[in-house]
């Protein structure tokens, strides 16, 4: 508001998007700071959104969170950064620079329209983190429905490992998951992307897809290979190969010079390019290799075929018997116009060992050769006595192929050792099941020929293989000498390029080895436009790297073609980010095994041994994919996604620099994971399921729609267990601290599962009951006696799984020491909370200092200050606490913030800049109606178009359109337009629902000149299209009526004007004690004034009679320099000794009178009157000096005492708590008297401190003391409220009796003194100032918040707050927490300098009005009220529009905008079709 | 706090003397009247869930139950239809 140019940041970085951290965001958004809210997670929301109910109102959390949420997302100075972290914070208070790093969503959310149409497609699923692992989500998805940002978001982790070995780049997780969904055209239109021969590489590739898959390492890898070969099964047995189309024909000529894998990839790959491909084959048949070396026991030659006529329907022209050098030569191709050459011939000469003589003796053979006879049905002669030499896969293909002709003797004899052997392990198995026999380690001696035949074979022993450098290098031991007889043998020891092909082609330049010399990463030989390939580059390897090296080609020459740079961005999937999942606790599931043709219907024939999956075996199969990297990359929400919004090139990770003035840091918490001790059988035993979870089993959207249900069976439980303090106060073994909110969320869990299904039977084991909140106590009395929920104090020892029926066996101790065992259907952990796992490096990055728990440092004077000025602290990341205290922490850091950078408001804010409003009043209705398809969501189900023709011509409506998705922001654009073009007044939008989508489409139409509230939706999408599904006809109609009743009431709607009222810049604080104090100064430093009223002399209140904290801190120090601070801030007024006398107005423009006389205009009120400490009347309090309460004996400790030895001290806690009529916690009690306990007992050790209890309620972080006080030895009795101990007079000392739960007995305790922890009562003003504000007040007496959860500082009525004792009892910190909220709440009024007042309304005609009061008794907000006039008057500024009002006025005299009866009305009589004035046509 | 003006159940139907014979495949035409903040968000909900009833029904969002006046639902009822829902 300051003219001058501040030098602090107007803007606040809040780290965290739960509910904590969205009320600091809102707070200080809407009091004039720009707020950048940044959110690890795809959704703000934080736990709450995961909740089902809360306690103790039993509240649905998400319908609570949800708005909230939304308000957050469409904040026009709120910034959401989804999916990033803080990395970096520098500068200073009023100045930082953070730094903050953006994980990609691969979604974009300004396009998304959150349809989910991709979310039906996506074949991946994982364990759902939103529903706690009991259900599963898809790898794009959603958080949960009502996320904020709403647009889906990509689970990417990397890329899985099967898909970095394939040097094809041939996308095995995704063709695997998309097989596992019985989507197999999908399935194999993903592998043909890479792999143009699915059949081929389905039999014979050496997939190294499954030497990389994670399951390896777990069981055995997926059978990956073999389900190519199951979608090509499939495909042939569903109607074939369907011929893509070719998007863009291109006129240049390519030829491709051999038809082997590499040539026919090339081709193809250039062909869906567009380009005209020939290739050339020098053999009669197509397909190198495959279609001559590879025995057709393992490829059958008509699979062979098959898939190259599948490459050749590409329109792709094929030559036969064509071989370069001998029938034509690349000069030749050029004059043809041919502009590219790939050459790909192969390596078809086979090497053979020397021979002696010159002439080739009969018997011996050559693979390539042989291969190639038997392969083409060639006649080829093998003897009986065969011998392979070779110990490569070639060799097993020559030996099998040998034994099939007719061998009756095979062996293969090579040089290497056994493990030594190149051909694959699963090769030789084979081997040996066909019988034959391999010799290792021997080498060629000489081959025995008599009479020009082969007779045997002389060989030697082989020592070494290879060199020191791995270089085939063998040795031999000529002394070991051995003899094969054989009459053929066949050489399998190498194959090499015929460079017959050199002649077409004299300028290319080849290696000393024949190869072909051509670039490893481009393909190009020297010539230009001429490119090789596959194993005439390479020398021989497999057929997937000839695959590789075809696609290769292929895109270098279209890049060469295109005038592109044939190097750059050439992305290789390998180069990517391998995922390693981590396999702990996957249950082994073994391979499939793969049916075999049996050994006799194998001799003597070519008949295909592997026979090839079924399709339930190849879905099991697939199902065996763990989905290593989360999104597989099959593309399938890109074609689905209507919108364009998936980018799955989006930059993983970017950082960005964002100055602010405050940091706020509100992570959260985490939930201790039982899983990792094994507690209790958590992850082992499934009907064991921990407390979060069991709110996803109770919520509605959870994994069982809310019946109660347990995993393990799906049965319904009856006998349910809560094991409390799971991961809590059990410094030994997991946190030391208690969670505080554990007792309470069992108990609430409990009864709402009573709720839901009566017949169970809820049983909570617990060690201290800490119901130590606002009407919580009662809420466990309710628990306990309506719901019949069994309490327990013991600890539970044991669980174990009853074998067979899925139940779990309680053991426990009774407290006289017997022992239990107890059996139930379903055991809930209650797990405690903890530091979120990022604390301590968020910490680290902030510059703040952590306890040895992870928690920030604060103090009990400064609970949400850090120890870095300007960075604030909130929520459970502050301490273990519940939702309300959470909510006001977040004011309260939000109050900080303005307190630091009140003076920089509205400096970085932005605000809209709108053209004038048109006049429309008088105007005949003139509407556009757009019906949206919403993609498929509306369209899918509803008739969009005979939606638009039964509505075009009714009257009034102008322009009527079916759009495709009208939230997106061309259509917004095209509303626009279409309003200026066609004049339209009124525009009603037939979509989605209006609780989120009506603010969007209202700013639209008013930025083109229309008021907003000429805007209506009709919901066609979550109450028609998506619950009708399968209806379409029904659902049509229905949508068409739904449309037609809105037509009728936007037809009446007019404008709304909206009013706003100036605000006064001041607060009244109702109170000096700290609360008071506290709120005061904070709204002072925002740089508003402040006037405190204060019916004492002095300020302090309570707090004057309190001397140190529980941490040691000097409370009286504090006090004395906070009440310095107040009475020298310019901006304070203290009026001391005196009452508010009457208060008058409305929010912003409160006129208050004191009894002096005083008279002071303010803006907001806080009210912080406290309470009064419960002056006892029970334990001879009043009849000896022996007998004080805990204030008392603290304040003779503070002047000195100093315990005798063996000096007695009997403490009684809950004296005046606890029990009717006052049955509340006074939540200060236990620690007092545990803060006390220890000081006597630091003090001198020899005295003697008893601390007679109901339940310690030493909750949060303050469990630490009452460890120490046992530790020191305090001694603990416990007591019933029903056997309450009883205080004697003993001579001069006096005498506790109680009962003694562990002993079974009377305990009988002389003491030298009896101290009474006594509790609080509310303030005996507070009747009265309830009734000057109309502000309500609970059973107990304490003013009643606006709501227990989401505003536990506010009132109903606008613009009055309440902090401290007034509000509830708690400790000191929780007091200046919520007096800081109060001031943060107070600055979100005070900071404008007028408010708006909403337009949707109630309006009264005064003129109607008959004074009957019914308006006046039944409106909760006062908003009307009695005239000087004595007639009813209506204040709009007070009015919520609820229209409880207009509902009850006989007279008809409010109306309320939006809502007016003759619109209503309208509606109703359009519901249904009528004659003119009849009933049903 | 949901109640139902009138809801035509089938049992009820069958024990009350009927005035007219239900003609074959009869579907009711009913009309809500739902809350903005409560009932009008659960039926969006259900939506969202994909839980499917019958489409007869068809909701007009009130800003609060506490709004709804005798006139609408005697008038929904005068223009012919079968059943009011009121839900908030």
């Amino acid at each position: 508001m300051s003219e001058e140019k501040s030098s602090k940041r107007g803007s606040v970085l809040i780290v965290g998007g739960g509910i904590g951290g969205m009320q600091a965001a809102l707070d200080l958004a809407d009091s004039g700071l720009k707020v950048h809210l940044v959110q690890k997670e795809t959704s703000i929301g934080g736990i709450m959104s995961m909740l089902d109910k809360t306690f103790p109102t039993g509240d649905c959390a998400m319908c609570m969170i949800s708005p909230k949420m939304v308000d957050v997302g469409r904040h026009l100075n709120i910034d959401i950064h989804s999916c990033s972290e803080m990395v970096g914070l520098a500068g200073e208070a009023g100045d930082f620079t953070a730094t903050i790093l953006k994980k990609a969503r691969y979604v974009d959310t300004k396009k998304c329209t959150g349809c989910e149409a991709c979310v039906q497609k996506c074949p991946v699923t994982a364990d759902s983190e939103f529903n706690q692992e009991l259900a599963k989500r898809t790898a794009i998805n959603r958080r949960y429905a009502q996320a904020v940002p709403g647009a889906v978001a990509i689970d990417k982790k990397g890329v899985s490992p099967c898909r970095i070995e394939c040097p094809a780049e041939v996308n095995a997780h995704a063709y695997v998951m998309l097989t596992a969904g019985g989507r197999f055209a999908e399935a194999l239109e993903v592998v043909r992307r890479n792999n143009p021969f699915p059949a081929t590489c389905g039999r014979v590739c050496t997939h190294p897809c499954e030497s990389g898959c994670r399951r390896k390492d777990l069981d055995d890898p997926v059978s990956i290979c073999q389900l190519k070969r199951y979608l090509t099964d499939w495909e042939d047995s569903h109607g074939g190969f369907t011929k893509p189309t070719i998007l863009a024909e291109k006129i240049e000529k390519i030829a491709v010079i051999g038809s082997g894998p590499a040539g026919m990839t090339c081709a193809r790959d250039l062909r869906l390019k567009g380009y005209q491909v020939t290739v050339f084959e020098k053999a009669p048949v197509a397909g190198g290799m495959l279609a001559t070396a590879i025995p057709g026991y393992r490829l059958p030659k008509d699979v062979v075929r098959r898939e190259i006529n599948t490459i050749l329907a590409h329109d792709i022209e094929i030559k036969y018997n064509q071989a370069l050098g001998r029938d034509f030569t690349v000069e030749d191709l050029k004059k043809q116009g041919y502009k590219a050459v790939y050459i790909a011939v192969g390596t078809h000469k086979g090497i053979k060992l020397p021979v002696p003589g010159d002439k080739e003796p009969e018997g011996l053979l050559d693979c390539l050769d042989f291969l190639r006879k038997a392969n083409l049905g060639e006649p080829v002669k093998v003897g009986e006595k065969v011998v392979v030499i070779g110990g490569g896969n070639v060799a097993v293909d020559v030996a099998l192929t040998a034994k099939r002709l007719g061998g009756k003797d095979v062996k293969m004899v090579c040089l290497e050792k056994c493990d030594e052997m190149p051909a694959h392990k699963w090769e030789l198995e084979q081997v040996r099941e066909e019988g034959i026999a391999i010799d290792n380690s021997w080498g060629m001696d000489k081959l025995r020929i008599e009479n020009g035949k082969i007779t045997g074979l002389d060989v030697k022993r082989c020592t070494s293989v290879f060199d020191e450098n791995k270089r085939f290098n063998p040795q031999y031991d000529a002394c070991e000498l051995n003899f094969f007889e054989a009459d053929t043998i066949i050489f399998a020891v190498g194959m090499g390029v015929d460079t017959s092909f050199k002649k077409g082609i004299e300028a290319l330049d080849l290696l000393p080895n024949g190869r072909i010399k051509a670039d490893p990463v481009t393909s190009q030989t020297n010539v230009e436009g001429v490119f090789a390939g596959g194993d005439s580059v390479s020398g021989p390897t497999t057929i997937i790297q000839a695959i590789a090296s075809g696609a290769q080609a292929a895109e270098s020459i279209d890049r060469f073609l295109q005038g592109k740079d044939l190097h750059v961005d050439r992305k290789k999937v390998a180069e990517r980010e391998k995922y390693t999942k981590d396999i702990t606790g996957i249950k082994k599931v073994h391979r499939k095994p793969m049916p075999m043709l049996p050994l006799a219907e194998r001799e003597g024939n070519f008949k295909e041994v592997a026979l090839g999956y079924s399709e339930a075996d190849a879905i099991a199969e697939a199902s065996r994919c763990m989905s290593c990297a989360g999104c597989c990359e099959c593309m399938a929400c890109v074609a689905e996604c209507q919108a364009k919004a998936i980018n799955h090139e989006m930059v993983s990770e970017e950082k960005t620099d964002l100055n602010i003035g405050a940091v706020i840091l509100a992570p959260g918490l985490d939930t201790y994971k039982p899983k990792i001790r094994g507690e209790f059988g958590h992850g082992r035993w499934p009907n064991v399921v921990t407390s979060l979870q069991f709110e996803r089993i109770l919520s509605a959207s959870g994994p069982y729609q809310g019946v109660v249900t347990r995993p393990g069976d799906k049965k319904h439980p009856v006998k349910i267990a809560w094991i409390q303090c799971v991961g809590s106060r059990d410094p030994h073994n997991a946190n030391p601290w208690c969670s505080s909110v554990c007792c309470m969320y069992a108990t609430k869990q409990a009864v709402i599962s009573k709720e839901h299904d009566k017949s169970i039977e809820p049983t909570i084991f617990y060690m201290d009951l800490r119901s130590h909140g606002k009407d919580f106590d009662k809420y466990v009395e309710r628990a306990k006696n309506e719901y019949g929920v069994r309490y327990m104090r013991t600890m539970i020892s044991a669980v174990r799984e009853e074998p067979g029926t899925g139940n779990l066996v309680l053991r426990y101790a009774l407290e006289d020491g017997s022992l239990m065992n107890e059996t139930f259907d379903l055991v809930v952990l209650s797990v405690g909370l903890e530091p979120h796992k990022d604390a301590a490096k968020l910490a680290e990055i902030s510059g703040i200092e952590m306890t040895s728990y992870l928690f920030p440092k604060t103090t009990t004077f400064a609970p949400v200050d850090s120890t870095r000025p300007g960075v604030f602290v909130t929520g459970i990341y502050q301490g273990p606490k519940d939702i309300p205290d959470t909510v006001m922490q977040g004011s309260a850091v939000a109050g900080q913030a303005m307190a630091l950078l009140g003076e920089a408001r509205w400096t970085e804010t932005i605000k809209k800049e709108l053209p004038p409003e048109k006049d429309v009043a008088n105007e005949e209705p003139r509407l556009g109606v757009f019906v949206c398809s919403c993609g498929i969501n509306i369209a899918g189900t509803v008739d969009v178009a005979k939606v638009v023709d039964a509505v075009k011509d009714l009257p009034g409506v102008v322009h009527t359109e079916n759009t495709l998705y009208t939230c997106s922001q061309d259509t917004q654009e095209k509303i626009k337009q279409l309003i200026k073009e066609k004049n339209l007044n009124r525009v009603l939008v037939a979509s989605c629902t209006p609780r989120t989508h009506t603010q969007l489409f209202q700013d639209t139409i008013r930025e083109a000149g229309l008021n907003p509230y000429l805007f209506e939706l009709a919901d066609i999408r979550e109450q028609c299209s998506w619950c009708h599904m399968g209806q379409k006809e029904e659902a049509t109609e229905k949508a068409i009526r739904l449309v037609k009743m809105m037509i009728a009431k936007v037809k009446l709607l007019q404008p709304i004007k909206t009013e706003t009222v100036g605000v006064t810049p001041a607060c009244l604080v109702v109170g000096g004690g700290v609360a008071g104090m506290t709120t005061a100064l904070s709204i002072a430093d925002q740089g508003f004034d402040v006037h405190i009223v204060e019916r004492e002399k002095e300020l302090g209140g309570l707090l004057r009679n309190l001397y140190y904290t529980l941490d040691g801190s000097d409370v009286q120090n504090f006090l004395q320099s906070r009440i310095a601070h107040v009475m020298s801030h310019p901006r304070i007024t203290v009026h001391t000794g005196v009452e508010v006398d009457n208060t008058d107005g409305f929010v912003g423009n409160f006129k208050t009178t004191l009894t002096d006389g005083t008279a002071i205009d303010h803006g907001t009120i806080v009210l912080t009157i406290g309470g009064v400490e419960y002056q006892p009347t029970e334990y001879l309090y009043n009849e000896s000096d022996r007998v004080v309460t805990q204030r008392e004996l603290e304040k003779k400790i503070y002047d000195g005492l100093q315990p005798e030895p063996k000096e007695r001290y009997v403490m009684i806690q809950c004296v005046g708590s606890r029990e009717e009529p006052n049955q509340y916690c006074s939540r200060v009690c236990c620690q007092d008297a545990v803060k006390n306990a220890i000081e006597l007992k630091e003090r001198n050790p020899q005295a003697e401190v008893f601390i007679i209890y109901r339940d310690m309620r030493t909750y949060g972080l303050r469990e630490d003391y009452y460890q120490r006080a046992r530790d020191l030895g305090v001694i603990f009795v416990r007591y019933e409220v029903d056997k309450k101990p009883v205080v004697e007079k003993a001579g001069d000392r006096l005498r506790v009796k109680t009962w003694d739960y562990m002993l079974n007995r009377e305990l009988v305790l002389d003491t030298d003194w009896v101290v009474l922890s006594t509790g609080f009562r509310p303030h005996p003003t507070a009747e009265k100032v309830g009734g000057n504000y109309k502000v309500t007040r609970n059973a107990d007496g304490y003013f009643l918040e606006a709501h227990v959860k989401l505003r536990p500082v506010d009132f109903p009525s606008e613009g009055i707050f309440v902090s401290g004792l007034a509000h509830a009892p708690k400790n000191l910190d929780e007091t200046i927490s919520q007096a800081l909220a109060a001031a943060g709440r107070a600055g979100v009024v005070l900071s404008h300098e007028r408010l708006a007042v909403s337009g949707l309304i109630a309006k009264q005609k005064r003129e109607l009005c008959m004074s009957c009061l019914s308006c006046f008794r039944i409106c909760p907000f006062g908003s009307p009220y009695i005239d000087e006039d004595g007639k009813v008057s209506h204040n709009e500024i007070k009015c919520h529009g609820c229209g409880l009002c207009a509902g009850i006025c006989p007279a008809k005299a409010f109306q309320v905008n939006g809502f007016r009866d003759e619109q209503m009305l309208a509606m109703i009589d359009a519901a249904i079709d009528c004659e003119e004035g009849g009933i049903i046509s | 706090m949901a109640t139902v003006t009138e809801a035509p159940k089938k049992e009820a139907a069958a024990a009350v003397e009927k005035p007219h014979e239900t003609p074959e495949g009869w579907k009711p035409n009913i009309l809500a009247f739902a809350c903005h903040y409560c009932a009008f968000a659960a039926a969006d909900l259900a939506g969202v869930m994909r839980l499917s009833y019958p489409t007869g029904v068809k909701i007009i969002r009130m800003p609060c139950t506490g709004k709804l006046d005798h006139s609408y639902v005697l008038r929904a009822f005068e223009r012919g239809v079968d059943g009011v829902f009121v839900a908030g």
